[in-house]
């Protein structure tokens, strides 16, 4: 590694964490967090990064090696459906065999009368969530797979040994992929580790969307148990995949959690305690999380301010960072607020325009880290994404 | 406003029992069931109304409807039978679905949920639903609305081709076009020549009564 | 034990009342029963036994999780 690579990649790694801590660091960081943007960039189709993840990697690192950007995922398109094929999940619309390999991949919740988890299977969930989701949940989603009992088979089997070794596999490839970055292109991994709210996972993977708002009116009391069941699980989970420097953010993933999904009550009731509690225990660890508040989040600012100072980097997706900023820009710091539709159908002129209002308006007393609002997909245009790193890099200097 | 029926306010803040009770004591006492439906359709509205001022929100949209469809079932038969002389002929009509490459449906299907609450006939062309699609359903069934839904920014594309497809056809001013769902905006709006966006399912449904010429204060 | 001896199964408990805990699909407890009395280093095996037995809870929670 070279002396020049290595330096670049410490300045830029404590341009990242001191922002993140809320500090002002020597100027913004820019940690833009691009999925299939990047085989927009590097020439690939949403199919070869989503199907095979090697070139996913390679995406990635063209871009960090093109950008001056200061962390990025070392892979966004987090769904590498080879495995998932290779498991035979079915909840995918997969690029290339479902969908045209130029459209990202999609994830298929199922109508309400065939939720993966059934109504009346609360019980069994919260009993025992791992020997529910290994008996009854996986079967459900994976046809291959027997539920106990059943004669076995050898696609059975198959299933278990192929996932098993290709996921062994590709979270190995991380370390080499953390590697590469770091040595090519002095670029910090943004995250590491996964978490999501207990209510979300009910609502995505288990009992639907639908489902769940029935549940909310006809048995509340089985989904609050339910949430409270799945949280230390989720929290074990995110010690495991956390950094073990515990200097990176967990990421934190939500969904269903805002409004209208909710409503101010049912938020406060089903779905901030447990995700609260999860986000406690990480900070006593001394573990941030990455608050990915997807869609518009500012109704529950007030419960969001109750978490302890620094715990979280909350990132803006709808909401008004402005008003973010004001109300919680002194406890946490802030990623994103530069909208996707800006970057979709906007000039670099407009773009930059809208980098140097956020940046005016909720970086100058540090804490801010410059990202688009949601996810870069193959919507977002690379002159866009270039006009927001180079004003950033220009304009955000303390 | 008027004062509500209780009907009407069963259903605009979602009480079950008392919903269903009373539909059932109307049939009993020989009300027509196209009359009972349209009480109904008063109350839909108002939850919308309800939604609109942030008193509910989608849960309580999704129970709506789920107590709606349950109403509709038990009117079922007798329905059928009166809808021969009722104005079905002139319910207004929407053509509503999520765009091509997106599989979302959740959105789209309060919008179409609401829609028939006010009393719309909704064709709901479903999830992936190609631009060609689209120009066929506007063709075929003349709506004076058409609706939109798209979740994911990758999708933008879906949204200016459906509009290119349409203009094509020399169908645009035959037809109020808009575009809702978490990915849509007003930019998105603007760039693809749609006539309103909706920030929310309400936002959508008042923008249809408007151009339908539907009352929707209750 | 030699490997022609056929193991008589240790008696199940229902799933329901086997303690599964974060990072746990079958727990040690359950496990030792299993084996004769151990003659080396028990803590070893109990370390190894946890450490990859974590790696089959991992599993699960990352389909659900992550994929």
């Amino acid at each position: 590694m070279s002396e020049q690579m290595e330096k670049l990649y410490q300045e830029r790694l404590a341009r990242y964490v001191t922002a993140m801590r809320n500090g002002k660091p020597d100027r913004i960081p820019i940690r833009p967090f691009v999925a299939e943007f990047t085989a927009k960039y590097a020439g690939y189709t949403c199919q070869e990064v989503t199907h095979d993840y090697r070139k996913a990697f390679e995406a990635v690192i063209r871009c960090a090696r093109d950008f001056d950007w200061d962390a990025v995922v070392p892979n966004m398109v987090y769904v590498w459906t080879g495995l998932t094929t290779a498991i035979g999940l079915k909840y995918y619309a997969v690029p290339g065999i479902d969908l045209p390999a130029d459209k990202p991949f999609q994830y298929l919740e199922p109508p309400e009368e065939q939720a993966f988890m059934r109504p009346d299977e609360y019980d069994l969930l919260i009993a025992d969530p791992t020997g529910y989701l290994y008996n009854v949940w996986l079967p459900r989603v994976c046809p291959e797979v027997v539920r106990p009992g059943e004669p076995n088979t050898m696609r059975n089997n198959l299933s278990f040994v192929r996932g098993g070794m290709a996921m062994m596999q590709y979270f190995d490839a991380f370390g080499t992929q953390i590697e590469r970055l770091r040595r090519e292109c002095g670029t910090v991994p943004a995250l590491a580790g996964i978490l999501k709210a207990p209510f979300d996972i009910l609502a995505d993977k288990l009992r639907g969307y639908k489902g769940l708002c029935m549940d909310l009116y006809r048995q509340p009391a089985k989904v609050e148990k339910a949430c409270e069941a799945l949280a230390p699980h989720l929290l074990k989970v995110a010690i495991l995949t956390s950094d073990p420097n515990k200097q990176l953010p967990v990421g934190l993933w939500m969904h269903r959690g805002c409004m209208p999904f909710l409503s101010p009550q049912q938020f406060e009731r089903f779905y901030w305690p447990t995700l609260k509690w999860i986000i406690e225990e990480l900070w006593k660890q001394g573990i941030q999380v990455l608050f990915y508040a997807e869609g518009e989040w500012n109704p529950n600012l007030k419960w969001i301010a109750q978490l302890p100072e620094k715990s979280i980097i909350y990132h803006v997706d709808r909401g008004d960072i402005f008003e973010v900023h004001r109300t919680v820009g002194e406890k946490f710091a802030l990623s994103g607020g530069i909208p996707n539709d800006l970057l979709a159908f906007g000039t670099p002129d407009d773009v930059k325009a809208y980098c140097k209002k956020v940046i005016d308006g909720v970086a100058r007393d540090g804490g801010y880290i410059m990202d688009a609002s949601a996810i870069m997909q193959d919507d977002t245009k690379i002159e866009n994404v270039r006009a927001m790193t180079e004003f950033t890099r220009q304009y955000g200097v303390y | 406003m008027t004062e509500m029926t209780d009907l009407v306010r069963a259903l605009a803040f979602c009480e079950e029992e008392q919903a269903l009770k009373l539909v059932r004591e109307k049939l009993a006492a020989g009300v027509p069931p196209a009359e009972i439906v349209a009480e109904c359709n008063r109350g839909m509205i108002e939850l919308g109304n309800r939604f609109a001022r942030e008193e509910c929100f989608i849960p309580d949209l999704m129970f709506g409807g789920l107590i709606m469809k349950e109403i509709m079932s038990e009117l079922g038969p007798r329905l059928r039978e009166s809808v021969t002389s009722a104005s079905s002929g002139t319910r207004p009509r929407a053509v509503i679905g999520t765009v091509q490459h997106d599989v979302h449906d959740i959105g789209k299907d309060i919008v179409v949920m609401l829609l028939e609450g006010a009393g719309f006939e909704v064709i709901d062309l479903g999830v992936d639903v190609p631009p060609e699609k689209f120009v066929e359903a506007i063709r075929k069934h003349q709506p004076v609305v058409v609706g939109m839904s798209l979740l994911l920014t990758t999708c933008y594309s879906s949204v200016t081709k459906t509009m290119d497809a349409i203009r094509q056809a020399g169908l645009r001013d035959k037809v109020a076009i808009m575009v809702g769902g978490a990915a849509a905006s007003e930019l998105l709006a603007q760039a693809a020549g749609c006539d309103f966006y909706g920030k929310t399912a309400v936002d959508g449904l008042q923008f249809a009564c408007r151009v339908a010429g539907i009352q929707t204060s209750v | 034990m030699s490997p022609e001896t056929p193991k008589e199964q240790p008696k199940r408990t229902p799933a329901e009342d086997v303690l599964r805990p974060p990072g746990v699909c079958f727990p040690w407890e359950e496990k030792a029963r299993e084996f004769p009395p151990i003659k080396g280093d028990e803590k070893l095996v109990r370390q190894i036994w946890e450490e990859l037995d974590t790696l089959a809870y991992l599993y699960i929670w990352q389909c659900l999780l992550s994929f």
